[in-house]
C-alpha cells in the first residue's frame, strides 16, 4: 500500500490534469446514458487515473530514476574527486603550517640567543669601557697634577717644600745675576787696585819697582779673567733664562693640551654611553618581536594545523575519498606529527607598549619635568 | 652629593647610569626590578630614585606608586628613565607621582643637569 501511495508522489503535480482529461467524455455521456451508467463512469475516472499512474507512468518514473541515478553517480564521483583535492590541500596546508610553526619556534629561540649574546657582549664592552675610562682619567689626573705642581709647586702629600719651575727659573736667574754682579765687582775692584799700585810704581824708590810690576801684571791678569768670567756668566744667564722660559711655556702648552684632551675624552665617553644604551633599545625591540608578535603567530599557526587536521579527519570519516588517497594522507599526517610541537605560550610583559615614535630623542626634548 | 637608587632590569643601563652618576660624585645603589627596589628603599634612605618603566614583576609606575605611599619617600624626587615616550604613559607616570620623565638613550650631561634641577 505504501508503495502504491508512493508511486503517486512523483506525479502529484500532474494528478489534476489526468483527472480532468479522463473526465472530459463524462458531460457528453451524462445526457445519453442512464444515471447508473453515468455513476459507474464517474467512479471509473479515478480508477482509470490510478491504472494510468501505476501501470503506464511507472515506466517513465523508472527511466527518470535511472537517469537520476546516473547523474548522481557522476556527481558523487566529482564530489569524491573534489573532496580528495580538498583533503590533499588540507594535508598540504597542515604540513606547511607545521613546518612554519617549527620555523617560528626556531626564530623564537634565535631571538632569545641574540638577546643573550648581545647583552653579554655589551656588558663585557661596558665593563672594559668603564675600566679604561677610569684608568685614562687617573692618567690624565696624574699628568695634570705633575704639570700643575711643576708650575705652582703644590706637591700633593709632599712633606718637604717644593718649588715650581717658574720659581726655580727665577731663583736661578737671580743667583746667576748675583754671580755676574760679583764678578763685575771683582773686575772693577781689581782694576782699582791695579791703578793704586801704578801710583807707587811711579815713586823715586826704585827698589820696589820690579815687585810692583809683577803684582801689577798679576792684578791685570786677574782683572782680565774676572771681566771675561763676568761676560761669560752674563751670556750664560741670558741663555739659561731664555731656555727656562721656553721650558715654562712648553709646560703651559702641554697642560693646555692635556686639558683639551681631557675634554675630548669626556665628550667621547658621553657618546659611548649613549651608544651603549642602544643595546637596551634593541633588546626591547627584539622582546616585542618575540612577545607578542612571534608568540601570537605561533599560536595562530597551531590552531590552523589543528583545524586542518580535524577537517581532514572528518572528510576521511565521510567516505568521500579514495582508499589509496587516505593512505597518502595518513602518511602525510604522520610526517606532520613528527614536527616538534609548539612550545609553551609566552606571556607578553604587562604594561609593555610599542612606542609610536621610534626616533632617537635629541637634547632636552627627551626630558620632561612634571 | 646625593644618594641615588637606580632601578632597571638591564645590566648595561644600570652600569651606564651608575658610571655617569658615580663620576659626578654621587653615591649610587642599583636594583634590578621594582620589588628589589622597594626592599632596598625600605632599608636605606635615598635622595633620588631613577627607575625604568618596563620591568618584569613590578613595573616602574607601580614602583613610584608604592614608594610614594612610604612616609620617607613622599617628597623624594623620582625620575622615570625609559624608552617609552607616549603621552598616555607619561600621564600615568605623573599620576603615580613621578617627578620627571627622561627618554632613553640619555645623554650624561642631560641626566646630570636634570638631577641638579630636581635635587636643588
Amino acid at each position: 500500500m505504501k508503495d502504491f501511495v508512493a508511486s503517486f508522489e512523483p506525479h502529484r503535480d500532474k494528478l489534476g490534469v489526468i483527472l480532468l482529461v479522463l473526465s472530459l467524455p463524462l458531460p457528453l455521456a451524462l445526457f445519453w446514458t442512464p444515471w447508473w451508467v453515468a455513476i459507474i463512469c464517474i467512479l471509473l475516472v479515478p480508477v482509470s487515473a490510478a491504472i494510468l499512474i501505476v501501470r503506464i507512468l511507472p515506466s517513465l518514473t523508472t527511466s527518470s530514476a535511472a537517469t537520476q541515478s546516473a547523474t548522481d553517480e557522476a556527481e558523487i564521483h566529482m564530489m569524491r574527486k573534489l573532496s580528495s583535492n580538498v583533503i590533499g590541500l588540507l594535508s598540504h596546508w597542515s604540513q606547511v603550517s607545521s613546518h612554519s610553526h617549527a620555523s617560528l619556534e626556531e626564530a623564537h629561540s634565535q631571538v632569545d640567543e641574540v638577546i643573550a649574546y648581545s647583552e653579554a657582549a655589551v656588558i663585557r664592552i661596558s665593563n672594559n669601557f668603564i675600566s679604561i675610562t677610569r684608568k685614562t682619567r687617573k692618567q690624565v689626573e696624574h699628568a695634570l697634577g705633575l704639570l700643575e705642581s711643576s708650575r705652582t709647586g703644590s706637591g700633593k702629600g709632599m712633606t718637604t717644600t717644593r718649588h715650581s719651575l717658574p720659581e726655580l727659573i727665577h731663583a736661578y736667574e737671580h743667583l746667576l745675576q748675583q754671580v755676574t754682579t760679583s764678578l763685575s765687582d771683582i773686575a772693577e775692584k781689581t782694576q782699582q787696585l791695579e791703578q793704586s799700585l801704578n801710583r807707587p810704581a811711579a815713586s823715586p824708590d826704585a827698589r820696589v819697582l820690579p815687585e810692583t810690576q809683577e803684582i801689577h801684571a798679576a792684578y791685570q791678569l786677574a782683572a782680565q779673567q774676572a771681566r771675561e768670567a763676568a761676560q761669560a756668566a752674563s751670556a750664560e744667564v741670558s741663555k739659561l733664562t731664555g731656555g727656562m722660559h721656553r721650558t715654562g711655556d712648553e709646560v703651559a702648552e702641554a697642560l693646555a693640551q692635556i686639558r683639551a684632551l681631557g675634554d675630548e675624552i669626556q665628550t667621547d665617553i658621553n657618546s659611548i654611553i649613549i651608544d651603549l644604551q642602544f643595546q637596551d633599545f634593541t633588546q626591547q625591540k627584539l622582546q616585542r618581536l618575540k612577545n607578542p608578535v612571534l608568540a601570537e603567530l605561533t599560536d595562530a599557526l597551531r590552531e590552523i594545523v589543528e583545524e586542518a587536521r580535524s577537517m581532514s579527519n572528518k572528510l576521511e570519516g565521510s567516505g568521500l575519498i579514495d582508499k589509496h588517497l587516505q593512505t597518502t594522507i595518513h602518511e602525510s599526517n604522520a610526517r606532520n606529527e613528527n614536527v616538534a610541537p609548539a612550545s609553551s605560550k609566552s606571556n607578553p610583559s604587562p604594561g609593555l607598549t610599542v612606542p609610536k615614535n621610534d626616533r632617537k630623542p635629541e637634547g632636552d626634548e627627551s626630558v620632561e619635568l612634571f | 652629593m646625593a644618594s641615588i637608587l637606580i632601578v632597571d632590569d638591564s645590566t648595561t643601563m644600570r652600569q651606564m647610569v651608575n658610571f655617569t652618576l658615580a663620576n659626578a660624585g654621587h653615591q649610587v645603589v642599583e636594583a634590578a626590578d621594582g620589588n628589589e627596589a622597594v626592599e632596598t628603599a625600605k632599608s636605606l634612605h635615598f635622595d633620588l630614585v631613577i627607575s625604568d618603566v618596563n620591568m618584569p614583576g613590578m613595573n616602574g609606575i607601580e614602583l613610584v606608586r608604592v614608594l610614594r605611599a612610604l612616609p620617607d619617600y613622599k617628597f623624594i624626587p623620582m625620575l622615570m628613565l625609559t624608552t617609552e615616550s607616549g603621552q598616555e604613559i607619561k600621564q600615568r607616570g605623573r599620576e603615580a607621582g613621578a617627578t620627571g620623565w627622561i627618554v632613553k638613550p640619555f645623554s650624561p650631561e642631560v641626566l646630570l643637569a636634570t638631577l641638579k634641577k630636581v635635587l636643588d
